[in-house]
């Protein structure tokens, strides 16, 4: 009888294979107790790295995790290799950004609220003339000097200074299994600290959607779809909850705060990343 | 905010975090940082992802950092200037720190940035991209990696499944 080797198995729990091997496999592992058991011990192998990578994130300085300004050093070169040109998606987001859009996700054909949009009308008009100013500019410097990511949709930058907090450490609730046709599995983390930016990676191959939603800041969740890519968001300065929903077909997605594995999905099954004993809090969404 | 603000506010941290946790020095990890950031904005040919672009920076100028230390016969994997404990951390959680960077200086180079790479949310693809293999070999980097330190971690009575 086949059995799969490591490497074959380390590539089914990180969602890498194509979607006809990861049926065969997932096949094969039904019907394999002593493949399952090393598909097992591999994945603990994994929990218990990212628990030591948690360890060693202790000992960084905690002044990284504040609002750290541009530093100059970098601001002078950016005066001297001229104004970036993006493609003109991440343009529009840029302008919706300016335009005083309240939420932070990508939400494409959402409504913005309606407090926003008698002061959007103005910003609207002089992030305009900012972006026919830029252009031009960058004409006259010559040539594209930089391109956004075209499949990573660029966090938006908060309007106002990263307040200055400490991204809390994770503390364990427990796994959290998906219910199978559920449609989504909502994963709440609590305590993330205003101006995170939280990065979520799937891996299953599959078009999701992933929303994040604020508990206070607006009642409509900002979605948007991805393929087999990495999504960025940066979350809200006012906010004390973050949930993040996942679709119950998912097989493996990571969702990191400010490059921290703050969950992982594997298998379907949701865990958290233990580490330190205070924090972000993990639990199912009500 | 300009874009290279934006870049500089999404990537910073997961990269200071990357380069703390493979040398587990914080000003090599800052110096590091900040040369990746000047690099970025002074290329002159296009970006199409500036993340894995950064994080394939980083990766080269520690290599080259540490065979510079290896030419020079100093120890390439002890950070030269490591961070000093908070004083509230307990001697238990200082041994811990300690045992986790043994087990993670008994790696190979590539396969700790491959480990580190996936922990940091990196696709197999980009994996491969950043540390210049071709994607194929990377699950097994990553397996072999995960083997090694659990071998590493029996040598000092733990279990790596369990840390």
């Amino acid at each position: 009888m086949w059995h799969p080797h490591d490497t074959l198995l380390q590539a089914h729990l990180d969602g890498e294979l194509a979607p006809p091997e990861m049926r065969e496999l997932t096949r094969h592992l039904s019907a394999c107790e002593t493949c399952r058991r090393a598909s097992a011990e591999l994945a603990g192998l994994g929990y218990g790295f990212s628990e030591m990578v948690g360890e060693l994130d202790r000992a960084e300085p905690a002044e990284w995790r504040a609002a750290a300004p541009f530093p100059p050093s970098l601001a002078v070169a950016t005066r001297t290799t001229g104004l970036p040109r993006r493609p003109a998606r991440v343009q529009r987001l840029v302008l919706e950004h300016h335009a005083g859009a309240e939420r932070h996700g990508y939400p494409e054909g959402a409504e913005r609220p309606g407090r926003a949009r008698s002061f959007a009308a103005w910003r609207w008009a002089a992030a305009a003339l900012l972006m026919v100013t830029s252009v031009a500019a960058a004409a006259v410097v010559g040539g594209p000097l930089f391109h956004g990511p075209r499949s990573m949709p660029a966090a938006p930058a908060a309007e106002t200074p990263h307040p200055v907090a400490v991204l809390p450490a994770l503390r364990p609730a427990g796994a959290i299994a998906m219910a199978a046709g559920s449609g989504a599995v909502e994963v709440a983390l609590t305590g993330a600290a205003a101006g995170s930016r939280l990065h979520v990676t799937i891996g299953n191959g599959a078009e999701l959607t992933v929303s994040v939603r604020s508990d206070s800041a607006s009642p409509e969740p900002a979605r948007f779809r991805t393929g087999d890519a990495l999504i960025a968001v940066g979350l809200p300065s006012a906010l004390s909850l973050v949930e993040v929903e996942i679709p119950a077909t998912t097989r493996t997605a990571r969702v990191l705060v400010d490059g921290r594995l703050a969950v992982a999905v594997r298998d379907g099954i949701v865990t958290p990343a233990a580490a330190a004993a205070e924090g972000i809090a993990l639990a199912p969404a009500p | 905010m300009p874009a290279w603000e934006e870049l500089y506010h999404e990537w910073r941290l997961p990269l200071l975090r990357y380069v703390h946790r493979l040398t587990r020095d914080p000003h090599l990890a800052e110096d590091v940082t900040h040369e990746a950031f000047l690099r970025l904005l002074r290329e002159q040919r296009e970006v199409r992802d500036p993340r894995a672009w950064l994080f394939r920076v980083c990766t080269n100028i520690i290599r080259d950092h540490a065979r510079r230390l290896a030419t020079e016969g100093r120890n390439p994997v002890l950070p030269e200037s490591p961070a000093p404990e908070p004083p509230d951390v307990t001697c238990e959680r200082a041994e811990v720190v300690s045992v986790v960077r043994s087990a993670l200086e008994r790696l190979t180079p590539r396969d700790r940035e491959a480990l580190l790479l996936r922990e940091s949310g990196f696709r197999y693809a980009e994996i491969a991209e950043v540390i210049g293999v071709r994607k194929e070999i990377v699950p097994a980097l990553i397996a072999r990696a995960l083997r090694r330190l659990q071998k590493s971690y029996d040598m000092e009575g733990r279990d790596v499944a369990s840390a």
